[in-house]
């Protein structure tokens, strides 16, 4: 049959094909065609996996094995704090502080690094290791013996030695990311336990090392155990799969990421040692959340949950956090502890099956207790201070490198202050708004803001900063960015001016009687009259009592008399840069100025006449620990001693029975000078004020100038108390008393020497030479003797010596 | 030569005297008077007893075993955190001074340099430091140096 059909057909070839003969040939050239197309599909198919082979490879070269492999954030840190023998515990929140740097409260004894335990008169510390810039700190145990709240002595509990003083480190303020959001600490192979490490591998590709990238068996086996199982149980994915997953690809499950993902695990395998994917591995994995940026690696997730380095993680911590990996929400041990405890337990369980671990350490570890580091749900402390210091490093950094380069930036902030300054700021202006609200605009579009600044005068550190009542819903930060008229928070630099024999025209002491009685004057072509905040006049008095009432008429006399371009000069001496004029209403602050610009210039005040430059930002130095920046104290002397120490007693004045009284009577006893502002029409409501250690300037205010119908001492000075009774309610120094100041007993009224048609008095405060010779019924206050000096320049012209005039309207702003 | 010392006297500056209105043919009346300048050193004494102190002290100490091997940085550092825990530790401000001064950086040096002298005026001995560290940076002796107070009273 066969053979004829063949010749059948090859006759019909020949002649006449028959319709078998033609299928058959149809067939040949269909398949031929075929053939061709494979052909060109095999070259196509070569050449596309040739330049995908190429774009792979040109991928891992150009991401992986880079030298930096991942984009790392900078840091900003606070100052580190000092604890010694003295230190009220309580005032300084010792406790809150450990919990925000990531101590954990063991309960009775300390056992590892990074943990803390408060006993029955003792605080035991394991402190943490720490890299400063100059130098790397290794922890040690330490238990601070309390009297009290206080610091009786601190001891080293590994040698029993007493120590002068102990170092906490500085807190993690902020990190500057890029839009990825990861923050990560990037560790050697040969810096995470071995345990860690055969854990995760164990827990997430047991076939490790026995595979090329992508294994499958470890598929079969997935696919085996999710079957019986019903649901997905078992991944396939080695951990080269999840490495480039991680890397770089996304996390959405498609076939086309699946396929990318092996060949380029494939591809990894080929040209990199098992030991370098398994540290990338460790460095690159997705471990949680930190607010909005996520825990990746394994560095940053031991900090996080456990509040210590990675080489110091315990056997049952290893096995937790390699059993997170597979889920870090669901086995989060702060959030979900059993969850936590039964996946560590199974992780424990293998190991011990797999001989990684004895049964004796297998139990020991179940036995741990799993103790986390407080949940801090806030992230991102003190927003206006870091874009203060992030301001001052842009002028030096580009976005990039501060995103990409793990600098480590050491600033002054005093994390316990800011905290303070943040709960004054908010619980006051709530406070303010609801027991005011009758004074404040009806339906003001943006809501009352306040901005607290402190300073410790001594070096120059800012402390803290709050910019104003909400960082996220303004941004605006009120203390640097803002330009406020300071209103009366000016005048101390008038009287220091007059006080100050280098300085004034003519020489005052606190005992000059000035008169406070209305005079108008003629500035720039305008008629300029002050006015006092009650309205009245209130004669010839003290410039001790002008000041502390804080009377406008009587320090605007003192200012023409002691000359306007010398107080401008004492106000650019004290660091005021803002433009200053040499005009009348100078005296009563009607020059915008910076609240910052105001707090650095009154730190004179309590540093004896020396200004020091207000710095934030201490080191800024590279992820390898080299310094780049180093920001030093600097200081001069820019005022006599002598005149600032009768103007500090003078505003201790202030405090303690004039305007700013409202301190005392708000329970704040520490020694302290300051002085209240408020602006034209209430616009401003500013508080100043210092112990001899430290200063805060608070100020209250709309952003859009709207009035607000509250003083300084109404609206601003709540906050400053507020948030001095936490920071300096401990202090007891004195402000600086140089030679050359003596106390002399005045009557206060006339500013003679105390007698007995006087008795009683007060200790004044004058510079050696100017006190007063006669006794108070000596002195004459029936003819003040205020005369108005001639006004240099042409644009302000003294009025002769006013009666008293009829009411006129000016533009003279009230000023108090 | 009462002639010349009257002359002379009228060439003198004179003190400006504080505007205290006063009525013609008053007697002088007495004082009492304190003098707060002489407390320092006793205040001295009694803050450098302190627990405070005694720890800015130690840190002064490790700076200045870095300042002896030429370790500025590291000295920097102790004796800045040294002024962070005592703000009152003129020897701090002075041991930070003279570091400033071997970096070169004389103009920081004379800004510290005025405050370890305001907190240090009362002791001689410092000044005389002080001074001596001045003259060798090259700095003007402060105007505004408090006199010790042996000398001035």
């Amino acid at each position: 049959m066969c053979p004829r059909k063949r010749y059948k057909s090859f006759t019909s070839r020949r002649k006449k094909p028959t319709s078998k003969k033609r299928t058959l040939r149809e067939k040949a050239r269909f398949l031929w065609r075929i053939v061709k197309l494979l052909i060109v599909l095999i070259i196509i198919g070569t050449v596309a996996l040739l330049y995908y082979g190429r774009r792979i490879d040109r991928t891992i070269a150009e991401q992986f094995d880079q030298q930096r492999r991942w984009d790392l954030p900078s840091r900003v840190y606070s100052d580190a704090e000092y604890l010694y023998p003295g230190t009220n515990t309580a005032a300084r929140r010792i406790v809150a502080k450990l919990d925000r740097l990531g101590y954990r409260n063991t309960g009775e004894e300390i056992r590892g690094p990074g943990d803390y335990a408060l006993g029955e008169g003792r605080l035991d510390i394991y402190l943490h290791d720490f890299d400063y810039p100059d130098e790397r700190f290794a922890g040690f145990p330490v238990r601070l013996l309390l009297s009290g709240k206080t610091i009786a002595s601190i001891v080293n509990l590994d040698d029993r030695e007493g120590l002068d003083l102990i170092r906490l480190e500085p807190e993690l303020i902020t990190s500057i990311f890029n839009d990825l959001m990861e923050d990560r600490t990037i560790v050697t192979l040969a810096e995470v336990p071995p345990t860690l490490v055969e854990a995760i591998v164990l827990i997430e590709d047991e076939r490790f090392f026995k595979h090329g990238g992508v294994d499958p068996i470890g598929i079969l086996r997935a696919a085996l155990v999710n079957l019986r199982s019903m649901r997905i149980v078992q991944g396939g994915s080695t951990l080269t799969q999840q490495l480039v997953k991680n890397f770089f690809l996304h996390a959405k499950k498609t076939y086309a990421r699946k396929l990318n993902e092996a060949i380029m695990a494939w591809r990894i395998e080929r040209t990199h040692s098992k030991s370098e994917i398994l540290q990338a591995y460790l460095n690159e994995i997705y471990l949680g959340q930190r607010g909005a940026s996520s825990v990746s690696g394994v560095a940053e997730a031991s900090r996080l949950y456990f509040g210590k380095n990675v080489d110091q993680l315990t056997l049952g911590e290893c096995a937790l956090l390699a059993g997170m990996i597979r889920s870090p929400s669901k086995y989060n041990p702060m959030r979900h502890p059993e969850a936590a405890r039964e996946r560590r337990d199974f992780v424990l369980q293998r190991m011990r099956e797999n001989g990684l671990v004895s049964n004796e350490d297998y139990q020991r570890a179940r036995a741990e207790r799993i103790v986390t580091p407080k949940l801090r749900i806030r992230v991102g402390a003190a927003p206006y201070f870091t874009d203060f210091v992030k301001r001052q490093l842009a002028e030096f950094y580009s976005p990039e490198t501060l995103t990409t380069e793990g600098l480590r930036i050491f600033t002054t902030l005093d994390t316990t202050m800011q905290v303070a300054a943040e709960a004054a700021v908010s619980e006051e202006l709530k406070l303010l708004e609801k027991d005011f609200a009758h004074l404040l605009p009806k339906d003001h579009a943006d809501p009352l803001q306040a901005c607290l600044i402190t300073i410790q005068p001594n070096n120059g550190y800012v402390r803290a900063l709050v910019g104003g009542r909400d960082y996220g819903s303004s941004q605006f930060d009120r203390c640097t960015q803002a330009a406020r008229q300071p209103g009366s928070t000016f005048k101390p630099f008038v009287y220091l001016t007059a006080f100050d024999a280098r300085r004034t025209d003519k020489l005052f002491t606190p005992a000059s009687i000035i008169d406070d009685s209305s005079f108008d004057v003629e500035s720039g072509g305008k008629n300029w009259k002050p006015r006092n905040y009650d309205k009245k006049d209130h004669g010839p008095v003290t410039l001790r009592r002008a000041l502390e009432k804080s009377y406008n008429i009587a320090t605007a006399k003192l200012a023409l008399e002691a000359g306007l371009e010398n107080v401008v000069a004492t106000a650019r001496d004290a660091g005021i840069t803002s433009e200053l004029m040499a005009v009348p209403s100078l005296s009563l602050g009607a020059f915008e100025v910076s609240p910052m610009e105001m707090a650095s210039a009154y730190t004179i005040f309590p540093n004896g006449g020396i200004l020091a430059q207000p710095i934030a930002i201490i080191n800024v130095v590279t992820k390898e620990n080299d310094v780049l920046e180093k920001k030093q104290i600097r200081m001069k002397r820019a005022f006599d001693a002598a005149p600032v120490a009768v103007t500090t007693k003078l505003l201790e004045g202030v405090v303690d029975r004039g305007t700013g009284a409202g301190t005392r009577a708000r329970g704040f006893t520490a020694p302290a000078g300051g002085k209240t502002g408020t602006t034209s029409n209430y616009r401003d409501a500013w508080f100043v004020g210092f112990t001899p250690n430290l200063l805060a300037l608070a100020w209250v205010g709309f952003d859009d100038n709207a009035e607000m119908k509250m003083s300084g001492g109404r609206a601003a000075l709540p906050i400053w108390t507020h948030f001095m009774k936490q920071a300096a309610a401990e202090e007891s120094g004195k402000f600086p008393s140089p030679p050359g100041v003596i106390l002399v007993k005045i009557d206060p009224v006339t500013g003679g020497l105390v007698s007995n048609s006087c008795p009683g008095g007060i200790f004044e405060a004058f510079i050696e030479g100017t006190e007063p010779e006669l006794a108070c019924e000596d002195i004459d206050l029936s003819a003040p003797s205020f005369t108005p000096p001639p006004l240099s320049g042409e644009a302000t012209r003294i009025a002769p010596a006013a009666p008293p005039a009829p009411a006129q309207k000016t533009d003279a702003p009230d000023y108090f | 030569m009462l002639l010349a010392g009257t002359i002379l006297a009228g060439c003198a500056e004179m003190p400006k005297r504080p505007t205290h209105k006063r009525l013609p043919q008053k007697r002088t009346a007495p004082k009492e008077v304190i003098r707060p300048a002489e407390a320092p050193a006793a205040a001295a004494a009694a803050q450098a007893a302190t627990p405070k102190r005694h720890a800015s002290m130690r840190l002064v100490e490790k700076g200045n075993a870095m300042l002896e091997a030429q370790e500025y940085d590291r000295a920097t550092t102790f004796f800045r955190d040294a002024i962070n825990v005592d703000g009152t530790n003129g020897v701090a401000y002075y041991s930070l001074a003279l570091t400033r001064a071997r970096q070169d950086e004389g103009d920081a040096a004379l800004g510290l340099l005025d405050k370890a002298e305001a907190l240090l005026g009362a002791d001689p001995e410092w000044m005389t430091r002080i001074a001596e560290l001045r003259a060798e940076i090259g700095g003007e002796p402060s105007p505004f140096a408090p006199t010790p107070i042996d000398d001035a009273f």
